[in-house]
C-alpha cells in the first residue's frame, strides 16, 4: 500500500500543470515501441518509444530493472523508476539551467501491442519511467573542461546524490553547446550507499571549485523552504528524503558541495 | 581475448545509423585500441559487479571489466557488442628462424634466395 500511495502521488503531481514536453510524454500516443540498442537479456531493459509528434523517448519498465544491480546501489525496481521521475521533479522546481540539463521524465504505463510482441517476444513493458531523449554524442569528455557546463551538472549530481554518473551517462551536443544528463535511477542515495562514479562533481572538486555559488545557495534554501521538499517526501522512501534534507543542510552549513559518495 | 565494439545508434529517415565510438580488444594484459576515438574514455568507466558489488576497474582486471561493461552502458542508444576471439598467434618467420640458426653468415636479403 505505501508503494501505491507513492505512485499515486507522483501521477497526480506530474499531471498538475504539466509543461509542453511533460504533456507530450503523458498524453501522446506511443506509435513505435521496441527494445533500445542497449538492451540485452542480462541488463536493465530500456525501450525506445516514439510519440506521435516524432519525439523519441526512452521507456524503462519497472519489471525490466535488473534486481541484483539495483540492490547493490540500495534500490529496488520501483525506487529506480521513482528516482528517475524525482530527479526531473527537482530539476523542474529549480528551473533553468537544470530543466535543460535533465531529461524530462514522467511515470507512464505502456503495453506492447501484438505486432511488437511478435517482433520482440522478450520485450518487457508495463509501468515505468518515460524520459525524453537527450541529443548529442556519448563518451565525449569535452563538457568536463568547461566550468560553465561542468559545474551546474556537478551541483545537480551532488543534490540528488547521483551514484552512477560515468562518462556514458550524459550526451554532449557540441554544436548547441548543450549537455544532457541521463539515467537517474541510481540516485537519491542514503549515507553509506554505493558510489560508482560522479565525474562532474569529482572534476569540480579536483579543480578547486567546490564552494557553492550564490545561486546554488539560494537554490538549496529554496528547496529546504518548501513543504515536503518539493513533494519528494511523498514520492521517495523516507530515508532517501531524510538524506536529501541532510545533504542540503550540510552544504548550506559548510558552503561547499558534498564530495562524491558523501551522501 | 574479447573484442568490444561500442556504437551509438542514431535514428534517421532511412533507419537507425550506428556510429562507432570505440572498438578495442581486451586480454589479461590490458586494453588494446583498434578503432574509434573513445577507447580511453570507455576505459575510464568503472563498473559494478551485480553479484558481489565490487567496483571493477579496467586497469585492475580488464577481462572481468569488459564482461561487465554492457551493464554500465545500458542507457538506451548505445549498442555494446562483445565477441570472444582467439588471440592471433604470431607465426614463426622461416627466414628469420633460419637466420638465427646459422648466425651472421646470412646476407641481409637472404629471403630472395628461397
Amino acid at each position: 500500500m505505501p508503494d501505491l500511495r507513492r505512485i499515486g502521488v507522483l501521477l497526480l503531481t506530474q499531471a498538475t500543470r504539466p509543461g509542453p514536453v511533460e504533456d507530450a510524454l503523458l498524453r501522446e500516443d506511443i506509435v513505435g515501441y521496441r527494445p533500445a540498442p542497449s538492451t540485452t537479456p542480462n541488463q536493465n531493459s530500456t525501450n525506445i518509444a516514439d510519440l506521435t509528434s516524432d519525439r523519441r523517448t526512452f521507456h524503462k519498465p519497472f519489471a525490466g530493472v535488473k534486481l541484483d544491480l539495483a540492490g547493490q546501489y540500495g534500490h529496488t525496481q520501483l525506487s529506480v523508476g521513482l528516482n528517475e521521475c524525482a530527479a526531473w521533479r527537482l530539476a523542474r522546481f529549480l528551473g533553468t539551467p537544470y530543466t535543460e540539463l535533465v531529461s524530462t521524465t514522467v511515470l507512464r504505463f505502456h503495453a506492447a501491442d501484438v505486432a511488437t510482441r511478435l517482433a520482440y517476444p522478450r520485450i518487457i513493458d508495463g509501468w515505468g519511467s518515460l524520459a525524453s531523449e537527450q541529443p548529442g554524442v556519448s563518451l565525449d569528455p569535452a563538457p568536463l573542461d568547461d566550468p560553465a557546463i561542468n559545474d551546474p551538472a556537478a551541483f545537480f549530481d551532488a543534490l540528488i546524490a547521483q551514484q552512477d554518473r560515468h562518462m556514458a551517462q550524459f550526451r554532449w551536443d557540441a554544436e548547441a553547446g548543450r549537455l544532457g544528463l541521463i539515467d537517474h535511477g541510481f540516485a537519491f542515495a542514503r549515507r553509506g550507499d554505493l558510489l560508482n562514479q560522479s565525474v562532474f562533481l569529482a572534476q569540480r572538486h579536483a579543480q578547486g571549485r567546490g564552494a557553492l555559488m550564490s545561486a546554488e545557495r539560494e537554490a538549496l534554501a529554496k528547496i529546504a523552504g518548501t513543504s515536503h521538499l518539493v513533494g519528494l517526501r511523498e514520492i521517495l522512501d523516507a530515508d532517501q528524503v531524510d538524506a536529501l534534507a541532510g545533504r542540503i543542510e550540510r552544504m548550506l552549513a559548510s558552503g561547499d558541495l558534498i564530495r562524491p559518495g558523501d551522501w | 581475448m574479447i573484442r568490444v565494439s561500442i556504437n551509438q545508434i542514431s535514428p534517421s529517415a532511412s533507419g537507425d545509423v550506428p556510429v562507432l565510438l570505440a572498438q578495442f580488444s581486451v586480454d589479461s594484459s590490458g586494453i588494446h585500441a583498434e578503432a574509434g576515438e573513445r577507447t580511453d574514455v570507455v576505459a575510464s568507466i568503472s563498473v559494478i559487479d551485480p553479484e558481489s558489488g565490487d567496483r571493477v576497474l579496467s586497469g585492475e582486471d580488464p577481462v572481468r571489466w569488459a564482461r561487465l561493461l554492457p551493464l554500465a552502458l545500458g542507457s538506451g542508444d548505445l549498442a555494446v557488442n562483445l565477441q570472444e576471439v582467439e588471440a592471433v598467434r604470431e607465426e614463426p618467420d622461416p627466414v628469420r628462424a633460419l637466420a638465427q640458426e646459422i648466425g651472421d653468415e646470412v646476407p641481409a636479403r637472404a629471403e630472395y634466395a628461397f
